[in-house]
């Protein structure tokens, strides 16, 4: 009798109406990396996840062994598929994908002028580049040696182009992923942007521990 | 916008305007040096509160305006002062010579309160409605196309600026919401949540703003329907009526964008609301970042350099390359179709040969109908009459019935056509020994000289 009502309660979502028309995107997207949240055209997946919640964490649990996480609050809450807390399921590691060092730099200093420096007009690709390559004189060595893997930390055109075209690649990998919304020149941060920040959370918090570590 | 208005209707003006503008006195007249301007604005302020009687003033008030804007306890000479107030006579003031007093000219209110309302702005949807109004009702009233014309060039003109800066207003209300936030020095806590909660209500009370300003425009839907009703299809109107329309349209856009805007502020607004209480914890990011700036690698790998996060961090798995669908097909250059067999068809030569003999035979028969038809005609031409019944007769028994049954009709048909012949029909029978089964009419056909 357990065994029967599990396995309803895990198959519960596939009889929702709508689940013909949704399971079989949300399902590809989650495993994709996709951040599911109240917004736009994610709309109608957000609700069917939220009202299936607890049916699909179940599933993803049982045959991938991955967690169907849900972060944030109220209106900010999103829901994904935590690769990286379920010790990566049984999703074999020529399946993974793992995002580059060089985007999760370029991700916290967006997090830093849009939410430590309060940019939160800031919208625009091109100004964001620009305001990388301007604004902020101290991270620029870094930037330089570590994003353009120039020896040359002066501020020149190579250099300056190859900051671009990452952050670029950046902007275009957080949009697949369902942290930002990009169209051409026009980008907006959605509420799992904060997923980066929760990622490392531990390590930030022990920031100061580790700094003496190394000194 | 209005400089295309011009560039479609005057052009000349518009490049006279700007040649004037360049010549020597003219920009400097229409606009002052700071100090002069502000004077200008001091005696404004003056006017407005009532300070001047009748709002005419003394050269002494504006001496005294004039050492103002200079700053404290400087004091030009006179002169200085008097060569102000000459330039400042040809476009902001004007002398009352009974009263010895001095008064504003109306380019000085316009040139004070533009500068007012740009800066302080007002927020006066009504206004717009009530302009909207206005604006639909008498073009309803204009009935010909000359009130069409002055309602284009003139009444919408006029109120088009107070359109545009109820826009611009909140667009600087948004900014200026977002520059307090900005504002690096405010380092007290308490300070900033009140910042943050004055942002938020002022960004709620410009989303409400749109909604107003849009519901006020509303009626600017009558006015674009009656302008399409009204376009006559003179290019003159169709040019005027496409500016407002694309004026209208500007307008739109505007506060669409504006909306858009506001939508992607507002959350990180609540976001900053949350990371209030973790001043500590966004100090700990900017070391993160540090650290991650100072103690991260670039590696050499085999064919590119590749960054790496400092020892103990780990790199987000965030996706799973999901598989690609296998999909069996068979490949059309592997493995090509095999092609139909191509059908040969050989031609039956008899049949071809039968239907060619039809169809010379029909081409022969035609032409010697024709022939034959030339020949009743030219003998009616020569002798003045022909027996037509007889001639029927005669080419049957040269050809055969059917082709003189053709000749007969045709040449009757040319007959009809031709005023100078006429065809008598007699009603006699015509026979021919040689065929008992065709029995005619006697006809004859006579040339009417």
């Amino acid at each position: 009798m357990e065994n029967g009502s599990d396995k309803n309660s895990i198959a519960g979502f596939l009889f929702d109406p709508v689940a013909e028309d949704y399971f079989a995107e949300i399902d590809y997207a989650l495993k994709d990396g996709v951040h599911f949240q109240r917004e736009g055209k994610q709309f109608r997946h957000y609700n069917f996840i939220e009202s299936n919640e607890e049916c699909l964490r179940l599933y993803y649990q049982k045959f991938f062994n991955v967690n169907l996480a849900r972060e944030g609050e109220g209106a900010a809450t999103y829901f994904f598929l935590d690769f990286y807390g379920s010790d990566r399921g049984r999703i074999s590691s020529r399946h993974r994908h793992i995002m580059k060092s060089e985007h999760v730099l370029i991700g916290f200093i967006i997090y830093k002028i849009v939410f430590i420096d309060k940019e939160i007009d800031l919208d625009s690709v091109q100004r964001l580049k620009e305001k990388i390559r301007i604004d902020y004189e101290q991270y620029k060595p870094g930037l330089y040696r570590l994003i353009a893997k120039s020896k040359n930390t002066n501020p020149g055109n190579v250099n300056d182009n190859a900051l671009d075209s990452n952050v670029q690649s950046a902007l275009e990998e957080f949009r697949k992923i369902g942290w930002i919304t990009m169209d051409k020149d026009e980008f907006s941060l959605l509420p799992a942007f904060n997923r980066l920040v929760r990622i490392y959370e531990k390590h930030i918090l022990d920031i100061d521990e580790t700094l003496n570590r190394l000194r | 916008m209005r400089k295309s208005h011009l560039l479609n209707t005057e052009p000349i003006t518009s490049i006279d305007f700007i040649k004037i503008l360049n010549e020597d006195r003219t920009y400097r007249l229409l606009f002052p040096i700071k100090e002069v301007g502000m004077a200008i604005l001091e005696i404004h302020d003056a006017i407005e509160n009532n300070v001047f009687e009748d709002k005419k003033f003394t050269e002494a008030d504006l001496h005294l305006a004039f050492s103002k804007a200079h700053g404290i306890g400087e004091r030009y000479p006179k002169e200085v002062y008097s060569a102000h107030i000459m330039d400042l006579q040809e476009y902001f003031l004007d002398y009352d010579q009974p009263t010895q007093k001095y008064f504003f000219k109306d380019y000085a209110y316009k040139f004070c309160e533009h500068a007012k309302t740009t800066i302080i702005g007002a927020f006066n949807p009504t206004r717009i409605q009530n302009i909207c109004s206005h604006l639909s009702s008498s073009l309803r009233s204009k009935d010909t196309e000359e009130g069409l014309i002055f309602w284009l060039k003139e009444e919408f003109v006029k109120f088009e600026p107070d359109m545009r800066e109820q826009v611009d207003f909140l667009d600087r209300q948004i900014a200026n919401s977002i520059e307090q936030l900005k504002q690096r020095t405010l380092i007290s806590q308490d300070n900033f949540i009140t910042i943050l909660i004055a942002t938020d209500e002022n960004l709620a009370l410009s989303q409400t703003h749109v909604k107003e300003l849009r519901a006020a425009y509303s009626e600017t839907k009558i006015i674009r329907d009656e302008l399409n009703r009204r376009n006559t299809g003179t290019k003159e109107i169709g040019l005027l009526i496409r500016e407002v329309h694309l004026f209208f349209r500007y307008c739109n856009d505007r506060l669409n964008s504006i909306d858009r805007k506001l939508d992607r502020i507002q959350p990180k607004v609540k976001q900053l609301f949350t990371s209030l209480n973790k001043p500590v914890f966004n100090a700990k990011v900017e070391r993160f970042i540090s650290h991650l700036l100072d103690n991260s690698v670039v590696e050499y790998g085999e064919t590119k350099k590749r960054m790496v996060l400092p020892e103990g961090l780990e790199n987000p798995v965030l996706r799973k390359k999901v598989s690609n669908f296998t999909i069996v097909s068979r490949d059309k250059e592997l493995f090509p179709a095999k092609p139909n067999e191509r059908k040969h068809y050989t031609q039956n030569e008899q049949k071809v040969k039968a239907n060619t003999n039809k169809v010379l035979k029909v081409i022969r028969d035609a032409d010697v109908a024709l022939k034959w038809e030339d020949y009743i005609l030219s003998e009616v031409q020569l002798k003045g009459n022909i027996n037509l019944s007889e001639a029927f007769f005669t080419v049957a028994s040269d050809t055969d019935p059917s082709l003189a049954v053709t000749v007969l009709f045709n040449t009757i048909s040319r007959i009809h056509k031709t005023p100078s012949l006429k065809l008598t029909i007699i009603k006699e029978l015509y026979t021919n020994c040689d065929y008992k089964d065709i029995t005619l009419w006697k006809m004859e056909v006579i040339k009417i000289q």
